[in-house]
């Protein structure tokens, strides 16, 4: 059988344009080599945050406008405003199919914020279920909504740092007023073995914790929270599809509580995942794992086959989702110190965006640099009519989403989920187009 | 680079640790640490815990036991640390390595299948009555819980001969390891084996001797029998190659990983004059497909839910077999999501790891009842096993299913 549609990666790029090809009725496979990024990040989607030289953006999808303009290269340049926010309103459906209900702002053209495991506060669209981010008025200029938070630990468990998250959070302008309070619960942990949390990881501790570790926690919550509007505890709490304990634990307490991601593995980041394979599962897509594609034969203006360096795959369409360079889309080559680096998409060898190829200018050695880091922005580079190009010659049946893309700073403009979910849906939309087309 | 390097003992010393990033996304796949959050996880146990280890043994963690050997933590690690070998190893160069009748008797699958010879019937009887399973689990820690997979009455190899001499009429040979299920458990997989590949023209034969690949024998901390058996089954597989077979194939994932990649790297056992003519069936049977060398098939109409073997995903194998389900006609295919079994070869057999097994397994389960399948198919004997004992459904291997889709209605 030759499938319609053939895509290298399974992260969150690649799992939507699965998606997307399947729900319209193709014949689709994905081939994955390993881990995808979504075993660390929060699980929030990020569509749009921040553009150089401009305030916090609110309004995301607005705001594509201005930053098409400023960086025409751009994937959301690209694609649109109206197909960014058609697609991600698409991708909040299909989560909700398979039972995962992220959460939008009142008005779902709005960011929301996030507060992150160090403390800080990231405008975000989508959030987990159980994360539950907060109204854009909640953080606006010096004011903030709240008088008191809590930041409460599982004694022992070192991936959640709630002294650090205090810090973070301190620093912000809207918190200057704010009560900022931690402390640590212990916990029997029924299900643990023994094992106390300090040698767990958050999966882990998710699954040691029992009903009676639920009861401790309720008691000790109503305790000792009385007056906070706010408690953030580390996302423990269900490691399937739902948020029921955390819920619950909710209605026991009558405390607003949410739970934010740890340090990987993230049991949110992991959710998201199991919620993209069973709904590609469910509409017929085939997920390959543990297989990496080594390199694609391209005839003209085609891909013929992709293969394993073994076995040959052959496609109608092929879409490159490999991500960035920890999934080994992207792969950084220096062969002496005093060279620079230079970067390859080592599957087909693409075109990639170009940067200033002075060594320092790769990256910058303050890690968290206001500016961003350079190789952050490299990556493929498509053409006027949005194909990936080999040596300038545009090809026709590949498409290219997710990290993979350059042209854009996902760390530095909270745009990595938005990125990868838009550009996977416009891949297959691409494909979808190209095979009906022939069909009439 | 090769990061194994062979020590004065013959015994394999890993320094790939050394490339481990600290990532956590090995950790993030351990199908054990989630059901014994005990278990401290690959990160752990492997990379972190082998660095402690080579300043001193008293290092070794107790709980390393645990660990499957699924390879999952592998296939998750982006710098290719060999989480779940530098585990095996580590188990058998530190931990307590006396002799022990139970750990014996489960990994001995040659030995105690050639035992029950002539007296199947008898042996089934007897594992499956309820004071013997009591027997077993008091006495030797094998779970009364379990159910004993059955021997048929009669071996694989013997079944073979009545079709052995017509095998020669074809132009094109391979050499089957049949491994120790096959032989005296499932010796229709075998026969069925033989239907497709001479439906596509292409004789069977079998290694004049072979002994178990020795999987068990490692997981068990018999390291030296397993290294024995290498030896033996790979010397007879370059006979087979010499003798005008052109590949060696095999109907189990896990055999044939041992057979490719284990002995090399595990073992310390050169097999470099086979290792590239060694396939899993699957992988053999969809290059030929993909060259057009392709029976002719009957629709099989049945609704299957394909479950992936730890092992093959490992291998890189599961696009192999599903290319050969997408070939079936008329065969509605279903992929489960993937999920170890739990049962891991004869870990689930020992008792203090059952209710671990069964944990690890329960989402499969689940989802094997809940998909409304006729059958499930899987392309391994343990993972077959265990599916068949925690659900309502019969497990075929895409082979059966190759088979059924040539015999006449
Ligand atoms: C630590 C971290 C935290 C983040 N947090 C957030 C967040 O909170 N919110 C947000 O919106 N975004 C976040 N992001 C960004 C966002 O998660 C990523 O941009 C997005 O998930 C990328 O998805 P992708 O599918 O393009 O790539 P990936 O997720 O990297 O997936 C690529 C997949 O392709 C596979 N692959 C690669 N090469 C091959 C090959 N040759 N053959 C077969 N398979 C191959 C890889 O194994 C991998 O599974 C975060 C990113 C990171 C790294
Ligand atoms: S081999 Fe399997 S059980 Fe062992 S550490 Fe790796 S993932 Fe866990
Ligand atoms: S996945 Fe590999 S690199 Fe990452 S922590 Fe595990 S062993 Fe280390």
């Amino acid at each position: 059988m030759i499938h319609e549609c053939l895509i290298v990666g399974g992260g969150l790029a690649g799992l939507t344009a699965g998606i997307r090809c399947a729900e319209a009725g193709l014949k689709v496979a994905v081939v994955s080599g390993g881990e995808s990024a979504l075993t660390f990040a929060s699980g929030s989607i990020d569509v749009l945050g921040s553009i150089p030289g401009q305030p916090v953006v609110r309004r995301p999808f607005d705001a594509i406008d201005c930053l098409a303009e400023l960086s025409p290269g751009h994937p959301y340049a690209k694609i649109g405003r109206e197909k960014v926010f058609q697609s991600l309103g698409w991708f909040h459906g299909q989560m909700a199919e398979v039972g995962l209900e992220l959460g939008l702002a009142s008005d779902c053209r709005e960011n929301q914020w996030r507060i992150t495991a160090a403390g800080s506060l990231r405008p975000t669209w989508l959030s987990q279920p159980a994360t539950k981010a907060m109204p854009w008025e909640c953080f606006h200029g010096d004011g903030a909504c709240l008088q008191k938070v809590v930041f409460v630990n599982i004694t022992g468990f070192l991936d959640f740092m709630p002294e650090l998250a205090m810090c973070g959070l301190k620093q912000h302008p809207s918190f200057r007023s704010v009560a900022v309070e931690h402390f640590n619960i212990n916990l029997p942990l029924e299900h643990g073995h023994g094992a106390t949390a300090d040698t767990m990881r958050a999966p882990q501790l998710a699954s040691a914790m029992g009903d009676r570790d639920m009861d401790i926690l309720a008691r000790v919550l109503s305790e000792r929270v009385q007056d906070a509007e706010l408690v953030v505890m580390p996302a423990c709490f269900d490691p399937d599809l739902g948020c029921n304990r955390l819920q619950k634990l909710r209605q026991r307490t009558g405390l607003n509580i949410i739970d934010i991601a740890t340090l990987p593995p993230s049991v949110h980041g992991l959710r998201l995942h199991k919620a993209l394979r069973n709904r590609f599962r469910a509409l017929g897509g085939f997920l390959i794992p543990g297989t990496e594609v080594r390199h694609g034969t391209v005839d003209g203006d085609r891909v013929m086959s992709v293969s394993t360096g073994e076995d040959l795959l052959s496609a109608d369409h092929f879409i490159l989702a490999s991500g960035s360079f920890f999934s080994k889309g992207l792969q950084s080559v220096k062969e002496s110190m005093s060279d620079p680096c230079s970067v390859q998409e080592p599957v087909f060898n693409l075109d990639l965006h170009s940067w200033a190829d002075q060594p320092k200018d790769f990256s910058s050695h303050q890690f968290l640099a206001p500016e961003g880091q350079n190789f952050v922005r490299s990556g493929v580079a498509l053409n006027q009519s949005g194909q990936p190009m080999v040596a300038g010659k545009g090809l026709h049946n590949l498409h290219v989403s997710g990290a993979v893309l350059g042209g854009y700073d996902p760390v530095q403009e909270c745009s990595g989920g938005g990125v990868a979910i838009s550009t996977g849906w416009q891949a297959a939309e691409n494909v979808i187009c190209q095979v009906k087309g022939q069909q009439v | 680079m090769n990061l194994f390097s062979l020590n004065g003992s013959g015994q394999n010393h890993d320094r790939s640790f050394d490339r481990c990033l600290k990532c956590t996304a090995c950790s993030s796949q351990c199908p054990v640490s989630l059901v014994r959050p005990d278990y401290p996880g690959p990160k752990q146990c492997g990379p972190d815990g082998e660095r402690l280890r080579l300043k001193s043994p008293e290092f070794m963690d107790d709980a390393l036991k645990y660990c499957t050997g699924c390879k999952r933590c592998e296939v998750a690690c982006p710098s290719n640390v060999r989480i779940a070998d530098i585990i095996a190893t580590a188990k058998q160069k530190y931990g307590d390595n006396s002799f022990k009748l139970r750990e014996f008797l489960l990994s001995h699958t040659d030995l105690m299948g050639g035992l029950t010879r002539g007296s199947a019937p008898i042996v089934n009887k007897i594992t499956s009555l309820k004071p013997t399973k009591i027997l077993m689990d008091r006495g030797l820690g094998i779970d009364q819980r379990r159910s004993f997979p059955a021997y048929a009455t009669k071996s694989f190899r013997s079944t073979f001969k009545s079709v052995a001499s017509r095998q020669e009429q074809h132009a094109r040979k391979v050499s089957y390891f049949h491994g120790c299920f096959v032989n005296f458990n499932d010796p229709q997989l075998g026969m069925d084996l033989v239907t497709v590949l001479n439906a596509m023209n292409i004789g069977v034969r079998l290694l004049q001797k072979e002994k178990c690949c020795g999987v068990p024998l490692v997981a068990n901390g018999f390291h030296d029998k397993a290294r024995a058996n290498a030896e033996f089954n790979t010397s007879f597989c370059e006979q087979a190659l010499e003798s005008g077979s052109e590949r060696i194939v095999s109907s189990s994932s896990s055999c044939s990983l041992m057979l490719r990649e284990d002995y090399p790297d595990m073992l310390g056992v050169k097999n470099e004059k086979v290792q590239s003519r060694i396939s899993f069936i699957t992988r053999f049977l969809a290059g030929e497909f993909e060259a057009g060398n392709k029976p002719e098939m009957k629709p099989v109409n049945l609704k299957v839910a394909y479950h992936s073997p730890c092992h093959l995903i490992k291998a890189g194998g599961v696009l192999h077999t599903l290319k050969l389900l997408w070939d079936i006609p008329g065969l509605e295919l279903q992929q489960l999501d993937s999920n170890c079994c739990g049962i891991a070869g004869t870990y689930g057999f020992k008792k203090e790891n059952y209710e671990t097994a069964q944990g690890i397994g329960e989402p499969l389960f689940q989802q094997i009842e809940e998909s409304g399948c006729d059958f499930v198919v899987t392309d391994c004997e343990t993972c077959k096993m265990q599916v068949e004992m925690s659900t309502s459904k019969k497990v075929l291997h895409p082979v059966n299913l190759l088979a059924r889709s040539l015999m006449e209605e």
